[in-house]
């Protein structure tokens, strides 16, 4: 296929998408343009993992952390005083918190800053383990995020956590944000540079002695990963409209179910991982009605709450043995491909 | 003054010596061969010149330039390269990716990491350089011969075509002296005919330097210029093929005393 044809095709695909989300949210209800919105969301997380986990090669199990102190960090900043004065009971909010109200553009960007310094903070020392090592000290971040979280009374309320956060999050925020992440990313992952990223994926040493200064480039990617975890975290607190600490949704659990989307879609893919957020925010949905009473050929069954979890990983496990590689492997999608699949259907 | 010196270099491993006191001159432009039977040091030799580990003891220069225990990805931008005695090329990556990764070193090397890094995600400037490297790249491939299987997954190829790939990529760093570990492990005799030709030629027109280790004495024999052969850590020899080839202490290093004094 010419060059010029897959661009106008990207050119035509790309208003199409909108469109349909455009009518997805006049013609569904709020129900499912939330779970849309949540896609877009799951999208962003997913593809800044793939870029730190599936195509540098560094083990990270931090995501959550930077995730949760996005959503801190936006959460604050678009709070009204007000809300801010009633919600804030244990201790009252330092100083330059307790009076600033911004748009959720830019609380949004300061999130991503915040955990892109974060971030780099973590990385700069911990980057010089590897693997397991490494996986376990940003494990252990998290787990420090969470442990502030719950006990910085002044800053993040501590158990009683954020709640009444303005209901900002929509479809285009959250779609909006995953074009940038996935142009971001796509774009630095067929550089030059990102062909350094992986190349230190496929072998270290190698890569070391042909020149590349492989802790650098490393903490490069882990930095624009924070900083992706850092936007998605923002959207997500205002998708959610709490931030409870106590809970697991911030905590070490949202890493794994990231993890599971990458897997799903492909570990080092981005177009991998943008389908498996999807399937992961659809499944998780749809499964719901599992937990619900359910008549089966005359018999009543009670609803069973956690056999939605149960069922879903049975499909995982399914799924890990007919594509041990993900759904896409290692490749993205392409026009090429797509044109490929539907020659190789009709001709049978 | 020499390319490449290495001054009374030790290494030891807690309390095995690998390499002791050993001194090396290699000229500029000149096939050097490092010969030794299995264990004597040779790569651990290697592993010190590209800065994979630290010598306990002594210095090495390149052009002067002592670079003893330097980052290994700075020695290569100083210009050394190697390749791998048990291949390690970049598997999921296509051949000519292969190549085009050594030179990302040429635009993103220190400092200039960063600003690469935002280019990167931009794309401002890029597509011009990136071309210039892909040309580079097939350019080299060619003269290895393996042009043909630029696009194909490296790790799709066959062992001594991967051989090949490696010298490839460790030349396409911009290197002048390229350290070449067992570089005919594992070809056939008309391969390895072949790959003293190549070894030749990229010489000859690229201005290299190389230094090899190998177990073929054919081909170290009819290629190399100068030989140093180590045992146990020491050097034992040192000269024109020749000469070590009549070595008395060569020759026990390989078949024993006894060969020495009754085999013939």
């Amino acid at each position: 296929m010419k060059k010029q044809t897959k661009i106008i095709l990207t050119l035509i695909a790309l208003p199409l998408i909108a469109l349909l989300l455009f009518l997805s949210q006049e013609l569904l209800n709020s129900y499912y343009s939330r779970i849309i919105t949540l896609i877009g969301i799951y999208g962003i997380m997913a593809v800044s993992l793939t870029l730190v986990n599936g195509i540098s090669g560094v083990f990270s199990l931090g995501h959550a952390g930077f995730i949760a102190l996005g959503a801190y960090t936006s959460a604050l900043l678009t709070l009204s005083p007000e809300q801010k004065e009633m919600t804030f009971l244990i201790e009252k909010l330092v100083w330059p918190l307790n009076s600033i109200q911004i748009p959720f553009f830019w609380a949004t960007i300061i999130a991503g800053l915040v955990a892109a310094v974060f971030a780099f903070l973590i990385g700069w020392p911990s980057l010089r383990l590897t693997g397991d090592y490494f996986a376990i000290a940003t494990l252990g971040f998290s787990e420090i995020i969470r442990i502030f979280a719950l006990n910085l009374n002044s800053i993040t309320n501590g158990a009683l956590g954020l709640k009444a956060l303005p209901d900002h999050t929509n479809v285009w925020w959250a779609w909006g944000w995953l074009l940038v992440t996935v142009a971001c990313v796509l774009s630095l992952a067929y550089s030059s540079f990102g062909r350094a990223l992986r190349a230190i994926r496929e072998d270290r040493v190698a890569a070391q002695a042909m020149g590349i200064n492989v802790f650098k480039h490393q903490l490069m990617a882990f930095v624009l990963g924070g900083f992706f975890a850092g936007i998605s975290g923002s959207l997500y607190g205002h998708w959610l409209s709490t931030i409870d600490p106590r809970t697991n949704t911030f905590g070490i659990l949202l890493t794994f179910n990231i993890l599971i989307m990458i897997v799903l879609g492909g570990l080092g893919s981005i177009t991998g991982a943008i389908i498996g957020g999807a399937l992961f925010a659809f499944l998780s949905e749809w499964l719901r009605f599992l937990e619900g009473p359910i008549n089966l050929l005359g018999f009543k069954i009670m609803g069973i709450s956690g056999m939605r979890m149960l069922v879903f990983s049975g499909l995982f496990v399914i799924i890990m043995i007919f594509w041990p590689r993900g759904l896409m492997g290692r490749s993205e999608f392409s026009w090429d491909g797509l044109v490929s699949v539907f020659k190789r259907r009709y001709k049978r | 003054m020499s390319l490449l010196t290495l001054e009374n270099v030790t290494m030891k491993f807690g309390g095995l010596t690998a390499v002791e006191d050993v001194t090396l001159r290699v000229e500029e432009s000149e096939i050097f061969g490092l010969i030794g039977p299995n264990g004597a040091g040779k790569t651990t030799v290697f592993n010190m010149v590209t800065g994979h580990y630290k010598p306990t003891a002594g210095r090495i220069l390149f052009r002067d330039n002592e670079i003893t225990a330097l980052q290994p990805d700075k020695i290569t931008r100083t210009g050394i390269a190697r390749t791998f005695q048990n291949i390690r090329l970049f598997k999921d990556l296509t051949v000519l990716e292969n190549v085009m990764v050594s030179q990302h070193h040429t635009i993103a090397s220190n400092g200039k990491a960063v600003t690469w890094f935002f280019k990167s995600v931009s794309r401002l400037g890029y597509s011009e350089k990136e071309r210039e490297m892909r040309n580079k790249a097939l350019e080299l491939l060619s003269v290895l011969g393996l042009e043909m299987l630029a696009n194909e997954k490296s790790s799709a190829l066959s062992y001594g075509s991967q051989r090949l790939l490696e010298i490839a990529r460790a030349m396409a760093t911009g290197a002048t002296l390229l350290l070449l570990d067992e570089p005919a492990a594992g070809m056939n005799a008309s391969e390895t005919a072949g790959l003293v030709d190549t070894i030749r030629r990229i010489r000859d027109d690229f201005g290299l330097t190389v230094l090899l280790i190998e177990h073929d004495m054919k081909l170290v024999m009819g290629l190399c210029e100068r030989i140093m052969v180590l045992d146990h850590g020491r050097t034992i020899s040192e000269g024109v093929p020749a000469f070590v080839q009549k070595d008395v202490r060569v020759i026990e290093a390989y078949l024993g005393r006894e060969w020495v004094t009754v085999g013939k």
